[in-house]
């Protein structure tokens, strides 16, 4: 007995350490417990994260439904409920009605910042909606194996992804993808397709860990009224460009999540909540994958200083993403030959407020400032922007304004004589 | 007790380094030596058949609300005119199992090349479509053949090769990958996320070892299916050696199926349906097997050959795991009535 005890502590390791045995056992394990833990939606895929239910999918597959049916592996029928649903991060939250006392095999959280560029990961799902009963009446989803192509890829609205080789393909969006361990790090959504054939080109894309396990507490309890927000820095202007040392801001508006948290026009953002940004894109990755009302940290390069800032997020705005924000108009161009005021003007409550005064110009002479506000041209009121350029613009080199300024809280009247532009 | 301690000690020995991917080179390494005598590349010279070309095609412009694109018609052009494709040895005496995709068609001529350089001519003895296989002769003996694995012990996630032949008829293709499913085609089959292609399907699908699992198949141009069943989507499909061992005496006696074309009992479910146990039906298919056998609209099937059918892919896997003209009973619900019928499967109308 203990002879065989002996032989057995001896070969155990020797079996264990044989990598190719090793590596096999584990996707072949992982495969098993995965497909257990998967839930089948129509036309797509969910796995559970809780014993009494709770399960993933995205927002694409059943995230407008109140109520669906899914099937899970053993090959039941049941309903699920919606709790709640992202529709900016693509993911929904369902809870399924089992009879009572029933207990669901479910998958761990993992965390998908500590994967790694090139690790094993697997995929499931119900890609084509292929699947079916098998003859011992179980649902068996398909299983695909691939490595991490590459971590934080900003993908619009999927902020902060994973990419994998894995194959992934329509049917697939809502399934799992884990490591081998046998954690959720990610949830499959969306795969880059080529001449609109929506089959996997090797290019798959998966919601982060890190993200689900940011709304997953707030999503629970049902999120507000069954929605979930995300949140991002209002009101901040970055420039575009390649991957640098940090995002530069190029403005800020006033009263916004980013002016409260103290940014100012110039900053180089570098980091934010520990995540190194370099551009742009990664700024609006980060900053996306949290909740509304989430505070941030943010490091920031200003001049020869180093600022640690403190914000707010506030409701996510896809229109502002896009840059849609303020109403846009074709930016209007001085005639030839118009007369030259000399400031640089923005839209203000009452008339136009002056921002930039050149000097030596006829505005500059008048001893306008940045900051007044010009509500009145030869007494008749200034509507707007475009009002005050092209009553400017309709007069020529050598013609005399009135203008109405109003500053600290005084109005005064100036008399301006128009130049000529220097460009001209 | 020795025997014990060497069986476990066996494997450690073999392997000297620690370096994953040494390791799965070997192992490709080593499949590639066991499979390549058994792999065989067939040239098809066919009638060009009438297919679209692939149109280069701009993307039109995206409306963000008009939903997700429409599926592409085929991309692919049909089968050229002269191709090289794969095939697996079966039998010593110049058996080639290939894909009846590959060899059907209006075809000329069907040459195989051995690995020893033998270029002969094969002769199509059987195709089954609904399979997509066929078995081909050649004039050869002693041919080597793969050792077989046993497919009941294959599950989700084992390690498995698809082997083809290059399009030069030479050099030998490894697509690794893993079992993605099993129980598909009906059972008759597995799923792999190896990448398939025209080229390497028709060609063995073996496991870490070497030993023939299944033959690679279900890669085709027809239109509609093709994003489930085109080339390298990681979605492919291999039938089993043991359904091909079944099916082999109607391929050697010269059957041939050419529509894949599935068994069909003829009913409607009704959609709205929310019983929790059963499949309501909105409506039976006037001629079908079920009208045949005296089932009606409004009837709730509630047991198929004796298994319960709770819900309507049930049924329709089981019915799939079938074949036309199998008799299949059918319990139904009637007026609170249980009533038994006995159908005889039909043909599924063409897709």
């Amino acid at each position: 007995m203990h002879a065989i005890a002996f032989i057995l502590m001896l070969a155990a390791p020797a079996v264990a350490q044989e990598p190719e045995a090793r590596l096999q056992k584990r996707i072949e394990d992982c495969s098993k417990r995965i497909s257990e833990r998967f839930v089948f939606f129509l036309g797509g895929s969910g796995v559970f994260i809780s014993e009494d239910g709770y399960c993933l999918t995205n927002h694409h597959v059943a995230g407008t439904q109140n109520q669906t049916k899914v099937t899970l592996f053993s090959g039941k029928q049941l309903m699920a409920k919606l709790i709640c649903t992202d529709s900016v991060g693509d993911l929904s939250l369902f809870k399924v009605q089992g009879a009572e006392g029933d207990k669901f095999a479910f998958v761990d959280l993992g965390d998908s910042d500590k994967l790694e560029v090139g690790q094993y990961v697997v995929a499931c799902g119900n890609p084509f909606g292929i699947t079916l009963p098998a003859e011992d009446n179980r649902m068996y989803p398909t299983i695909t194996l691939g490595i991490v192509s590459a971590l934080h890829r900003y993908q619009g609205e999927y902020f902060d992804c994973i990419q994998t080789d894995a194959a992934v393909n329509p049917g697939n969006s809502g399934g799992p993808l884990v490591t081998l361990d046998g954690k959720l790090v990610g949830i499959n959504g969306r795969i880059a397709t080529r001449y609109m054939n929506r089959v996997n080109s090797g290019v798959g894309y998966a919601i982060p860990s890190i993200q689900i396990k940011a709304f997953l507490p707030d999503m629970m309890k049902g999120g507000e009224g069954g929605k979930a927000f995300h949140g991002m820095m209002t009101g901040l202007s970055l420039e575009m460009g390649p991957p640098g040392t940090g995002a530069r801001v190029l403005g800020v508006r006033a009263d916004s999540a980013s002016d409260k948290a103290g940014l100012r026009k110039g900053d180089l953002v570098t980091e934010v909540n520990g995540y190194r940004i370099f551009n742009r894109e990664r700024f609006l990755g980060v900053t996306g994958m949290y909740p509304v009302g989430t505070e941030i940290a943010l490091k920031v390069q200003r001049a020869d200083e180093k600022l640690e800032l403190k914000g707010r997020l506030e409701k996510y705005n896809r229109m502002e993403i896009a840059g849609l924000s303020l109403p846009q108009r074709p930016e209007r161009t001085r005639p030839k030959g118009a007369g030259f005021l000399g400031t640089t003007i923005e839209e203000a409550k009452e008339g136009v407020k002056v921002t930039f005064v050149t000097s030596g110009s006829p505005a500059d002479d008048a001893d306008l400032k940045e900051g007044d506000l010009l509500t009145k041209l030869n007494g008749k009121k200034i509507a707007d922007r475009d009002d005050f350029l092209s009553r400017i613009w309709q007069r020529k080199p050598g013609d005399k304004v009135k203008l109405t300024v109003a500053r600290d809280g005084k109005e005064i009247e100036v008399e301006v004589v128009l130049a000529k532009h220097p460009d001209d | 007790m020795i025997a014990l301690m060497l069986a476990l000690l066996a494997p450690a020995q073999e392997i000297k380094s620690d370096d994953v991917v040494t390791v799965l080179e070997k192992r490709c390494e080593k499949v590639s030596q066991k499979t390549a005598a058994s792999v065989v590349a067939i040239r098809v010279e066919r009638e060009p058949e009438a297919g679209k070309k692939p149109v280069e095609r701009k993307p039109p412009r995206r409306n963000p609300f008009a939903g997700p694109p429409p599926e592409p018609e085929d991309l692919f052009a049909k089968r050229p005119a002269d191709f090289w494709c794969s095939g697996t040895i079966i039998d010593a005496d110049g058996l080639v199992a290939t894909t009846a995709f590959n060899v059907s068609g209006k075809v000329k001529t069907i040459t195989v090349r051995l690995p020893d350089g033998r270029e002969l001519e094969g002769k199509v003895l059987g195709l089954n479509a609904t399979d997509d296989l066929a078995l081909l002769k050649i004039d050869a003996k002693e041919l080597p053949v793969l050792v077989p694995a046993r497919v009941e012990d294959l599950h989700a996630g084992n390690p498995v090769i698809a082997v083809g032949r290059a399009p030069d008829g030479k050099g030998l293709t490894l697509n690794p990958g893993i079992v993605s499913a099993v129980s598909r085609l009906g059972g008759r089959g597995v799923q792999t996320d190896a990448k398939l292609n025209f080229g390497n399907v028709g060609g063995p699908l073996v496991d870490g070892e070497g030993r023939l699992i299944a033959i690679t198949c279900k890669v085709d141009t027809k239109p509609g299916i093709s994003s489930t069943r085109g080339q390298n989507s990681g979605v492919g499909y291999a039938v089993t050696h043991e359904e091909l061992k079944k099916i082999l005496p109607d391929l050697k006696s010269g059957k041939v199926v050419l529509e894949s074309r599935r068994p069909f009992l003829g009913i409607e479910a009704d959609q709205k349906s929310a019983l929790a146990s059963g499949v309501a039906l909105a409506a039976v298919r006037p001629g079908g097997s079920a009208e045949r056998a005296g089932i009606k609209g409004g009837d709730i099937i509630i047991e198929m050959d004796g298994m319960k059918i709770t819900y309507f892919d049930e049924l329709r896997a089981a019915i799939l795991r079938k074949a036309p003209g199998d008799r299949i009973k059918v319990k139904v619900m009637r007026e609170e009535k249980e009533l038994e019928f006995d159908c005889e499967l039909g043909w599924a109308p063409e897709e």
